[in-house]
């Protein structure tokens, strides 16, 4: 099906060549989106090419691994997307299984150059052009390119590099529900370079089943298979493998476990450029499965202000909660469910280190996103097919009937807590966001 | 027409191209659906026939036929049904269609398909033709290296042998100049000709295309230098391993010379970022030989550093270490980074690594730069003896405290109750729906107490406008019932569905106008399913369904070791039917199975004051689960509101209030938990001879582990829940074993022994574990451990539980084991000696190799603190004391380790016994040095 097949199509594959002794690296962009006209997002130099460059092999081995996949899956061939814009660069992607996040931050003074445009696309990274990464020195010069400058170059509209791969859906919505995550969560520790190889050190080998927790023992950090106290839980600690060969270069490591510790995320800090590596509660649990960012769906926001938003902060190219309340004349206690909504539509990113979001649209098309999220629509037709029955309703109390398969779900919503008497809600105890039932029942209240 | 002609040839099985050679774009896609009918029919039989008559069965279409109809296929099909016909087809690439076909049409897809496809059977000097001829424009790099590395070998169909034709090589100028050197930029399967050239040369053990290389150099038909850096920047590109290590091969073969590998210094430290440690430490190998040349880049070099000394394996510590010794010894004005560098090494756990580390710092660093001094100090925590003796001058100004020695660390109380491990209570309706409907999806250890209390405790807050709340909840308990025989659930789960189930049945009885519909749909359900036969899918477990829908009562459980939480269910059960609310003595108040005194206590007045019969099995379970140590102030008090004067008399003597001797026994029921609980060896020889007189058991009934005598001496005359474990079945089955020990020794916090004895006797039979539940099993046995570890006394097998863990395969379980361990010495609730003569008993007759124990010793056990150290050097003496005469390999480090304990406690004296081993020990010259140390400290 056309739908779900995403078709790459690249004017160039992505190179480094050095020229006059200067490394360029160009990166081959493709968006489904098109927004703006240049053909070039970035162009400039980089101030820490060798760790950059170790950065990004580390994204290309991140994006190219699998902690429950078939072989078959794993040779289905991923693409990390870029953002360009509010004088950063990111370069984002998942692990085929949708479990680990990454993401390099090249800070406003990790690079040299022009933002000739704003915007986020996929780029091309090819096995050639991380073998050429392996060889960028510290001293080297290196020139990032994000889509080619000179248009000439290639002939208008006829693309060099077409690849048809399978939709990567579980990404999509992994990328919206990662950014939820980081949303909820809080800072915990830094660790010193000596501290956080100590630290990796202690990761035990192969495939690990239970859970491990961060402790400190003496003046020591270390993963132990044991609850402790208030420890951040870690699920498939194997994975954190991917970045150990980054660890003896980093100046710091910063650890932001989610509130639920539904996921853990570890900030490895060098010069101004950052590699953001966060792992889903376990390693056979993708984020995309998550749906945590489902209930900021059902928030109700009229398609012009999603509109205005888009606009106003391509422009901008920055989320500002203040400005934006006063310029679209919004309340700023509404701003932060505004703000989950839009991170769920692909439209925002989360910075943890400035605990914020930045305006980042993904390179797919909106509907397609919202497209990603069946139990929205199993709500949504739910409510549509007047299943749902509100049978109480007091101050801080909701209790509903939805009519299920021949059965009758009860719905309690009470306070903080919601629980379903379907097969889902069981399974997950709501670890995993609500079930349709409780989403629809949500929503209904909401129009009351 | 145009189908009806092709039938003919087909029929007559005439030549086909003249036809194929007319055919228009748009006939040939009208053709295509009819092909695809006659392939789909290749395998149907017809009736054969002689004079009419039928005698047999043959293929609708013979061979000869369904040629014809690919040929067309080649020339009809698109991309995508060409793929699902041609692929792994041999037609693509034969004689026919090269020769025959080619020279008029190629297909669209024909290039893509032979670059994609790689067809088996097509050799490089015919894919060379085909190209040449335009048949296919482009060569993918994969292709050409799966051809050409088959090319140097062929098979003489008329010799019958295999024959060496590396002349192939240099019969085409694009092979040597452009699709050799692909062999470095793509997989191939070069290494898998190694056996080749012993079939071909009777036996020489060469491998085929490293010879062949070495001639290609020897004969100057391939550049040498560009060929090491090929080999060696092959290494940055991930190729399987078993690739890569035959590229590292090749290269010792070779064997480039220092001038050549001063020209690839740049491609030899992009080899050092690999992930591969095999590659880092050759090329490491590469770079240590020309490390001191003049013209080796020093300061590239040393940007690779922190990555290198980062390394698990030791080798290329130990080498990068040579390397920055040898840069400084050359260049001062590389000291500063070269010893900044060095310190990095520090934090191996690994004495050598340090020492040498140590050297370089003491050697080159500069002992008045107080930065350096810092960085150097802030590994003091990590240092071993002999390193802190090398670095003493950058230690001695230290601020930073060395918390591994100096701190004494205070015993912390094990608080059994707190607000954190309180469990929570069920109160509302509501709680209930939620809690029975996770019958399959609650992995809580509690969850079955939870249950049996709470059902039966607000089933009576049911009335006639909640029940309907319960309406898709009871639909689930049938279809959990009905699903049951599929699922490898675990035994105490399969209780509890049954439960479950009933309890809906008695809903459902009790409203019946709520579950009317229900009720109807069930029945039709049930009677569906009874009509279906053993053969279906879903259909796993059970001969019938009948059996599924029985009462509890009447339900076979698989493993007899449930029957105690069948036996409570049961009587939950009966709670729920004649509306008791109140609660199982059982039921546990904190976790991980505790309940409180106090609580215990109330529930018993309770029960006599309510006039209830006392579940004996309940009982013990409660009383199992109450601490020996929790006899506070006020117990007494507590204890005298009992009505029941030998029960009062069990709790007295269960809190060390009274002697057991001095009791009047008439129930010993009552007493046997707590005797086996408090493990006091006179009352227990007490209650065994002077109480229990009379014998039901044999002894195969019993444990094998178990150090229990009360269970050993076959005197259990009594009703007890061990008479319902039937350890017999349980323990010595090996097949289908249901691991639930986590449920077994909830029944007994205060002295699990009897329940670890399985999995020590699996353990003992091999310290790898093989499988994953073995894995799990152990681990979370384990882990269950460590959370009730309380006491000193334990039997002596929970000691070798404890020992098996430290030594086992599985590396989490090994942290655990270690952990109980730490956890103990901590409480002062560590038995170390028995942990050491168990660990030195199991190495006698090398139960498991010796580094699995001192990786746990580096990494965990080392340094905790001064109480801990010593612990820890008592354990090492009385371990190698026991240990065989003959040392086991690993046992240098084992005595390394030791060696760094004595030198932390120079006045503790070894043992003699260990004194006396090291003595034979030492007849062995590589331990000569390590002892001669320990027996001078």
């Amino acid at each position: 099906m056309a739908t779900n097949t995403l078709n790459y199509q690249y004017n160039a594959l992505s190179s480094l060549q050095n020229t006059n002794g200067q490394e360029n690296l160009l990166l081959s962009k493709f968006n489904e989106v098109h927004k703006g006209n240049s053909p070039c997002f970035f162009w400039g130099k980089l101030n820490n090419p060798y760790e950059l460059s170790r950065c990004l092999i580390t994204l290309s081995n991140i994006v190219q691994s699998s902690f429950n996949l078939s072989p078959f899956q794993l040779g289905l061939l991923k693409d990390p997307i870029v953002t360009a814009g509010n004088n950063q660069i990111r370069f984002e992607g998942f692990s085929h299984c949708a479990g680990v996040y990454a993401r390099v931050d090249v800070l406003e003074n990790g690079q040299d150059g022009e933002f000739i445009e704003n915007g986020t696309t996929n780029v091309d990274f090819n096995t050639p052009l991380i073998s050429e990464l392996g060889k960028i020195k510290k001293n080297d010069d290196l020139i990032l390119s994000v889509g080619k400058k000179e248009v000439g170059f290639h002939k208008e509209g006829e693309s060099f590099i077409e690849r048809k791969v399978p939709l990567p859906t579980k990404w999509i919505k992994g990328l919206t529900t990662v950014q939820h995550y980081f949303s909820e969560s809080d800072y915990a520790l830094t660790l010193s370079r000596i501290q956080a190889l100590q630290l990796f050190k202690s990761i035990p080998s192969g495939k690990v089943k239970t859970d491990y927790f961060l402790i400190k023992r003496g003046s020591k950090y270390m993963f132990s298979p044991l609850k402790a106290k208030n420890a951040v839980c870690i699920g498939g600690i194997h994975r954190l493998k991917l970045v150990q060969p980054l660890i003896p270069l980093i100046n710091e490591l910063k650890i932001y476990p989610q509130k639920d510790m539904q996921s853990v995320t570890f900030i490895l800090c060098f010069n101004e450029l950052n590699l953001v590596f966060s792992v889903s509660r376990d390693f056979w649990r993708g984020f995309s499965g998550e749906g945590a960012a489902l209930e900021a769906l059902i928030e109700d926001l009229p398609d012009s202000l999603v509109k205005a938003f888009d606009n106003y902060s391509f422009t901008n190219q920055e989320f500002n909660p203040t400005l934006l309340s006063f310029e679209a004349g919004i309340d700023i206690s509404k701003i932060d469910k505004l703000a989950t909504k839009l991170s769920a539509m692909g439209l925002l990113g989360y910075d943890l280190d400035k605990n914020g979001f930045f305006y980042r649209r993904l390179p797919f098309k909106l509907e397609r996103i919202l497209s990603l999220n069946p139990r929205l629509k199993g709500a949504e037709k739910l409510l549509e097919e007047n299943k749902v029955n509100i049978t109480s309703k007091k101050d801080n109390e909701i209790e509903a009937r939805v009519e299920g398969s021949g059965v009758q779900h009860y719905v309690i919503l009470k306070g903080e807590t919601q629980k379903c008497t379907c097969t889902w809600f069981s399974r997950n105890q709501g670890e995993r966001g609500v079930c349709k039932h409780i989403l629809a029942v949500k929503k209904m209240a909401k129009s009351l | 027409m145009l189908i009806n002609e092709f039938k003919t040839i087909v029929k007559k099985k005439k030549d086909v191209l003249p036809f194929l050679k007319k055919l228009t774009a748009k006939e040939k896609r009208e053709l295509v659906p009819f092909l695809k009918q006659i392939l789909s029919d290749r395998r149907k039989l017809v009736r054969k026939k002689i004079l009419g008559v039928p005698y047999g069965y043959e293929l609708l279409y013979s061979d000869a036929q369904l040629f014809i109809v690919e040929t067309a296929c080649f020339i009809c099909y698109n991309k995508t049904d060409a793929r699902s016909l041609f692929s792994r087809h041999n037609m693509m690439v034969s004689q026919y269609v090269i020769k025959e076909i080619l020279p008029w049409y190629v297909p669209k897809w024909y290039d893509a398909f032979i670059n994609e496809e790689t067809p088996w059977v097509l050799r490089y000097d015919e894919l060379l033709d085909i190209y040449h001829k335009g048949y296919i424009t482009t060569l993918s790099k994969s292709l050409v290296v799966d051809k050409l590395a088959r090319v140097i070998i062929d098979f003489n169909d008329k010799r019958e042998v295999l024959v060496y034709t590396p002349e192939i090589l240099w019969k085409h100028k694009i092979t040597l100049d452009t699709h050799f050197w692909y062999f470095f930029q793509e997989e191939s399967l070069l290494h898998d000709y190694k056996h080749y050239w012993a079939s071909i040369y009777e036996g020489e053990k060469k491998d085929l295309w490293i010879e062949t290389i070495l001639n290609l150099i020897k004969d100057n038909r391939i550049d040498r230098k560009k060929l090491i850096e090929a080999i060696i920047l092959s290494g940055s590109l991930q190729f399987e391993k078993a690739l890569s290590n035959w590229f590292l091969n090749l290269l010792k073969k070779i064997a480039p010379e220092k001038e050549e590998l001063l020209t690839l210094q740049d491609a030899l430290f992009v080899g050092l970022n690999s992930i591969d440690p095999t590659i880092v430490q050759s090329n490491l190998r590469y770079v240590k030989l020309i490390a001191s040349e003049p013209k080796f880049n020093r300061s590239d070099f040393i940007e690779y550093v922190s990555i290198l000394l980062s390394s698990e394996t030791k080798t290329v510590v130990s080498d990068t270490l040579i390397i920055l010794e040898r840069i400084a010894k050359i260049e001062t004005k590389f000291h500063v980074i070269i010893c900044e560098k060095a310190t990095e090494a520090l934090l191996h756990a690994d004495e050598k690594v340090q020492i040498k580390a140590a050297k370089i710092i003491r050697k080159y660093g500069d002992v008045s730069d107080k930065k350096f001094q810092y960085i150097v100090q802030s590994h003091t925590n990590n240092l071993f003896n002999e390193s802190k003796g090398l670095l003493k001058e950058y230690l001695d100004n230290s601020t930073a405290k060395p918390i591994c020695i100096k701190e004494e660390s205070t015993k912390e109380v094990i608080d059994f109750f707190t607000e954190d491990n309180k469990l929570s209570v069920y109160e509302t309706v509501d709680d209930l729906i939620f809690l029975v409907q996770q019958a399959f999806h609650n992995n809580d250890i509690h969850y079955v107490d939870l249950v049996m209390h709470a059902v039966p405790k607000l089933t009576i807050l049911i009335n006639d406008e909640n029940s309907i709340k319960f309406v898709p909840i009871v639909k689930r308990f049938l279809e959990n019932v009905i699903f049951i025989g599929g699922t490898d659930i675990g035994s105490v789960d399969f209780a509890v569905l049954f439960y479950l189930y009933d309890f809906g049945k008695f809903l459902e009885k009790k409203y019946p106008l709520t579950f009317q519909d229900a009720i109807k749909e069930k029945e039709q359900r049930i009677k569906e399913l009874l009509k279906r036969k053993a053969s279906d899918d879903e259909f796993v477990y059970y001969s019938d369904y009948k059996g599924l829908f029985k009462d509890l009562e009447e339900q076979s459980v698989t493993h007899s070791v449930c029957k105690i939480h069948l036996e409570l269910l049961k009587k939950s059960k009966e709670y729920i039917q004649s509306g008791c609310t109140i609660p199982l003595l059982s039921l546990p108040t904190h976790l991980p199975f505790w309940i409180t005194p106090q609580v215990l206590i109330d529930r018993i007045v309770l029960y006599y004051e309510q006039k209830i019969e006392i579940n004996i099995y309940d009982f013990q379970i409660a009383i199992g689960r109450l601490p020996i140590q929790e006899n506070s102030k006020g117990i007494l008090e507590e204890i005298e509101r009992i009505q029941n004067v030998e029960l009062k008399a069990v709790f007295k003597y269960h809190f060390d209030l009274e002697k057991i001797q001095n009791s009047h026994i008439t129930k010993p029921a009552f007493w046997l938990q707590s005797v086996i609980s408090k493990n006091n060896k006179e009352d227990s020889i007490y209650f065994e001879t002077k109480i229990l007189k009379q014998s039901m058991f044999t002894i195969e009934k019993l444990p094998k582990f178990t150090d229990i005598s009360i269970l050993k001496n076959n005197t259990l005359g009594i009703p007890c829940i061990y008479n319902e474990l039937y350890f017999s079945d349980y323990f010595y089955e090996k097949g289908g074993f249901p691991y639930i020990n986590t449920e077994l020794i909830a029944v007994m916090p205060n002295n699990p022994t009897v329940f670890l004895s399985n999995a020590i006797e699996i353990s003992l039979q091999e310290s790898t574990f093989s499988n994953e539940s073995t894995n799990m099993y152990i681990v979370s046995s384990l882990q269950l451990l460590h959370e009730i570890w309380h006491r000193y006394n334990y039997k002596e097998t929970t000691y070798l539980f404890v020992s098996i863990g430290m030594l086992c395969s599985n590396k989490t379980a090994r942290e655990i084991a270690a952990e109980i361990w730490i956890k103990g010495v901590s409480n002062d609730i560590m038995n170390t000696t028995l942990v050491g003569t168990y660990l030195g008993k199991l190495q006698y007759d090398t139960y498991a190799p010796m580094k699995r124990f001192t990786d746990i010793i580096e990494m965990q056990l080392l340094h905790i603190s001064k109480k801990h150290d010593v612990q820890l050097f008592k354990l090492l003496s009385i371990m190698i004391r026991d240990m065989h005469d003959t040392p086991l390999r690993g046992g240098k480090k084992l005595l390394e380790l030791f060696l760094e304990l004595k030198r932390s406690f120079p006045t503790i004296p070894i043992d003699t016994g260990m004194r006396e081993k090291l003595m034979i020990w030492k007849e062995t010259k590589s331990l000569q040095s390590v002892i001669n140390k320990l027996l001078k400290n």
